[in-house]
């Protein structure tokens, strides 16, 4: 369904993405980890439209993709509500644009019911400003949802989120996607989390320029559960995998230069009991042992 | 790349513009001088200069020009105490205003200081600060004036080179300038983080430490903002004070010339006095800017 | 240095009370905990349980309302340079490089060591750290991992009695938070210095620490169960991950937190955490 062969993006000449290959199957929910400021970003971008490839294609269907549209909905991880409008403001506002032909009352119940579904009917009169992170990350995958995309495009949805907070909404939505099946692309920092949503982990390595890995299939029964997953012998083999592979690629990038350091044998002195004529007289300082210095070697 | 040459050249050409229709402005407001020649009742023809305008004493910007010519282009020009090249004048202001400026700053900063470490000083004078910061410098030079009134410091040929009034015109600066220097200091001081204070108080840093290397810097933005606004107001004060006193500068030029009725002398000093405020305000910034990018 | 200090840290019954606009708030009550020279602590529980409350105690940023605390056989009294902090978010001096903040700490506590020695000093922490090229680098100019590196090059180099950390790493994302875990742990495999850390993450406190401390939820807060981590040291993150008990010692965690952390623990003895791997 989402086809990107070959793409590269530079921004001011450094080359920030080189050679992404990735295909999307429709109904999949793939999950992309990779640090902060190695790209996952300009790659949902890419995707979404909002940034155009230098060299390479990205295909929806088979056709290019070129500028946004309401096929392919973006959740950001700062919610991008509008501040004066109401919960349900805000999400009747995107599907106004985009069901047009609807009648009112179509259009009521439709947004009743994603209110519903990402269980803030109590609050769909409040501004954003009256709810929680939690709360406001839900209106905005509850106003991409309700315009009906063919793709759910996630840019780090619940980074800034307390990892509570993170926990349920990465349930709830799960569940969400349980029942409606639509092809989520899920961009995350955090192995865990894509481990425990996606259908598909894909590791961003971060060499630089910043290329995907080998995909990882995760072949766990859904709903998953936390805890549960906790004893599942696949589940800790994949998280191993998966860090160990970001890790090691993280690693592998800085260079091993070997430096010899000095690290002067002096213990330091009580603060506490020095006055001002303390520190006039110069004493030599304490030190370990008979050894004045340590050679130590550093890879930076 | 188009887009920013377009944008350079807008910044220059729409103040010009600007200060065009104001030109336009003034002329329309100024009185004209109509000569006329007219044949009198002894058969004698005789000119004569009638003003005509909405204001009549007001002259043309031309006029202005030609009259001021002497002072701005031989502006160095020394013909009398009272009459010289208009940025001597100024730069017998600025001279005078510098040093009012600086005892402010030296006051004020560690005033600020005291008043944003401690609550009890805070809270012992601000109303004392309250009650003297809207004071005018006009009220401030007649106390100066009698405080110093002994004041006289003369060189080898016994002539005066720092008498009472200039002793009372700095401190009528500094105690108007000081005020925007303590308040914005003593903000800076309280709105230091926390977080700063407890690296110091954690490390055990000295007293004099504490102060230079964490108190100073952290202060340093709020304290050139003061730094800024005090300026503006040293320089605003010169003026009434040199008008007062009838020392030589910019103001006095200024008085003197009004007593003369010579207007468009007066419109030159309005016109320098804004472009030196506007000058010193820019220069202010950059060094501000500069500290706080740091 | 020869023999360990058994009783490094000794907490004897700390309570921290508030004044707040409605009346006093006891936040903590009977906070116990003794530690042993060279350990490596760490605090966990519920936001808002007062963790931090305890940490700041410790370091004397906040004053003991009852309770007795002893450092290294001495009763401490405000902060120093003797217990070295690191907070979630670094604390710099944003006027200065990261050279020059971890300098301003060794100028101050190896005031008798030539100048170059104290140079050296701080190139080495720096160093060690991974922070070789950023040394004159202004703190916003570096990204918020490489500014808490610098955080621990400065705790670090002062070579406190005890170090306290308050998550450290809370606000770096989860794959940078590993990395400087691996940072921390080389640095502390050097100079085994006795810490003590707050943290809310399960895989951090494990990897990390000798005795993971719960708390119980607040107010009123105290130690709940304390956990033996049984792993070897130096640790390697792959090994661990694949090793068994790992993920007992996590469920463990995840479970307290979950489903016992409101109760009281019984009078008396802070229980031990009742698994068979904890004697492993
Ligand atoms: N519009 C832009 N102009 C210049 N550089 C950019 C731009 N957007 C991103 N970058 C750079 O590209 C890199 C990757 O950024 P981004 O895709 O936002 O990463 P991530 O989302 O993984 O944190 C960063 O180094 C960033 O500085
Ligand atoms: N200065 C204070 N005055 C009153 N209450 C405070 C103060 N500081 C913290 N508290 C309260 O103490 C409790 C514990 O806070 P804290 O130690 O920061 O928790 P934690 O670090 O475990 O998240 C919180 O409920 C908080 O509201
Ligand atoms: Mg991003
Ligand atoms: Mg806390």
């Amino acid at each position: 369904m989402i086809e990107i062969k070959n793409a590269s993006k530079s921004y001011d000449g450094t080359q920030v993405l080189r050679d992404i290959d990735l295909s999307v199957k429709e109904g999949e929910f793939v999950a992309i980890v990779g640090y902060s400021g190695s790209g996952k970003s300009t790659l949902i971008n890419l995707i979404s439209g909002l940034v155009r490839p230098d060299s390479g294609t990205v295909t929806m269907n088979g056709e290019p993709i070129v500028e946004p549209g309401p096929e392919r909905g973006l959740v950001f991880q700062n919610y991008s509500l509008l501040p004066w409008l109401t919960v349900r403001e805000n999400i009747d506002l995107a599907v106004d644009e985009v069901f047009r032909s609807w009648t009112k009352e179509e259009r009521e119940a439709h947004v009743t019911r994603h209110i519903e579904m990402v269980k803030l009917g109590p609050a769909a009169h409040k501004l954003p400003k009256e709810l929680s992170g939690g709360m406001r990350q839900r209106v905005s995958v509850a106003r991409t949802l309700a315009m009906n995309p063919k793709v759910l495009l996630m840019d780090e949805p619940l980074s800034a989120l307390d990892a509570l907070t993170r926990a349920t909404l990465q349930d709830e939505i799960a569940d969400i996607w349980l029942q409606n099946k639509t092809t989520v692309i899920w961009i995350t920092n955090d192995p865990d989390e894509a481990i425990l949503v996606a259908d598909r982990v894909i590791p961003l390595l971060p060499t630089a320029p910043a290329t995907l890995g080998k995909s990882i299939a995760v072949e766990l029964e859904r709903p998953r559960d936390r805890r549960a997953v906790n004893h599942d012998e696949r589940f800790k083999a994949l998280r191993a995998e998966l860090i160990t592979t970001l890790l090691d690629s993280k690693a592998s990038r800085t260079s091993k230069v070997s430096m010899k350091l000095t690290l002067p044998d002096i213990l330091p002195e009580n603060v506490e009991d020095v006055n001002a004529f303390g520190r006039w007289s110069r004493r030599a300082p304490k030190r370990r042992n008979e050894n004045k210095k340590e050679e130590v070697e550093v890879s930076v | 790349m188009k887009f920013l040459q377009r944008f350079k050249l807008d910044s220059v050409l729409l103040p010009l513009a600007a200060i065009l229709v104001c030109c336009l402005i003034w002329q329309m407001i100024a009185g004209k001088s109509v000569v006329s020649t007219k044949v009198d009742d002894w058969g004698d023809k005789v000119t004569v200069t009638k003003r005509l305008g909405i204001s009549k004493d007001l002259p043309t910007p031309v006029e202005t020009w030609n009259a001021s010519k002497l002072y701005v282009l031989e502006p160095f020009a020394k013909r009398g105490e009272l009459d010289q090249g208009i940025l001597r004048f100024s730069w017998l202001s600025l001279k005078l205003v510098a040093q009012g400026y600086f005892l402010a700053l030296v006051i004020g900063t560690p005033i600020g200081f005291f008043l944003g470490l401690s609550k009890r000083f805070t809270t012992a004078f601000d109303p004392v600060i309250q009650i003297l910061r809207p004071v005018s410098p006009l009220a401030w030079l007649p106390l100066g004036m009698i405080l110093f009134s002994g004041v006289q410091v003369m060189d080898a040929n016994g002539r005066t080179t720092f008498g009472a009034s200039d002793a009372a015109a700095l401190f009528t600066i500094a105690i108007c300038a000081m005020w925007p220097t303590v308040m914005n200091t003593a903000v800076g001081v309280r709105a230091v983080p926390q977080d700063y204070l407890n690296v110091a108080k954690v490390l055990k840093l000295s007293k004099s430490k504490t102060l230079w290397k964490v108190l100073v810097p952290a202060t340093l933005p709020y304290m050139f903002t003061g730094f800024r606004l005090s300026l503006g107001i040293a320089w605003l004060v010169i003026v009434a004070v040199e008008m007062l006193t009838g020392r030589p500068g910019v103001g006095g030029f200024l008085w003197q010339q009004y007593n003369a009725n010579s207007f468009a002398h007066i419109i030159l000093c309005i016109l320098a006095i804004g472009v030196i405020g506007y000058v010193l305000d820019r220069l202010m910034s950059v060094i501000e800017g500069r500290f706080k990018s740091v | 240095m020869s023999l360990p200090n058994p009783k490094m840290l000794e907490l004897d019954r700390l309570w921290k009370i508030y004044d707040t606009p409605k009346g006093p708030a006891t936040i903590v009550k009977d906070f116990n905990l003794r530690m042993k020279e060279g350990e490596f602590a760490t605090l966990i529980g519920h936001s808002g349980c007062g963790k931090s409350t305890v940490l700041m105690m410790v370091a004397g940023l906040s004053d003991i309302t009852r309770g007795n605390m002893i450092l290294a056989g001495r009763e401490a009294v405000g902060p120093g340079p003797d217990r070295g902090i690191v907070f979630q978010s670094p604390c710099l001096l944003p006027w200065m490089t990261a050279f020059e903040n971890v300098m301003l700490g060794v100028e101050q506590v190896y005031y008798t060591a030539s100048k170059d020695e104290r140079r050296q000093m701080v190139e080495y922490y720096l160093s060690v750290v991974g922070l070789a090229d950023a040394m004159q680098k202004y703190p916003s100019e570096l990204s918020q991992g490489m500014r808490q590196r610098v955080g621990i090059a400065r705790a670090f180099a002062l070579q406190p009695k005890m170090l306290l950390l308050d998550e450290p790493f809370g606000m770096l994302d989860s794959l940078t938070r590993y990395e400087l875990q691996d940072v921390l742990l080389n640095l502390w495999r050097k100079n085994r210095i006795t810490t003590l850390m707050v943290t809310h993450d399960v895989d951090e406190a494990i990897y990390l620490s000798d005795r993971v401390v719960m708390m119980t939820d607040g107010p009123e807060a105290e130690v709940g169960e304390i956990l033996h981590i049984p792993f070897e040291r130096p640790r390697v993150r792959k090994e661990i991950m694949e090793d068994p008990r790992y993920y007992e010692l996590r469920e463990h965690l995840i479970t307290y937190l979950n489903e016992r952390s409101h109760l009281r623990p019984s009078r008396g003895e802070t229980p031990n955490a009742p698994l068979s791997l904890a004697a492993a």
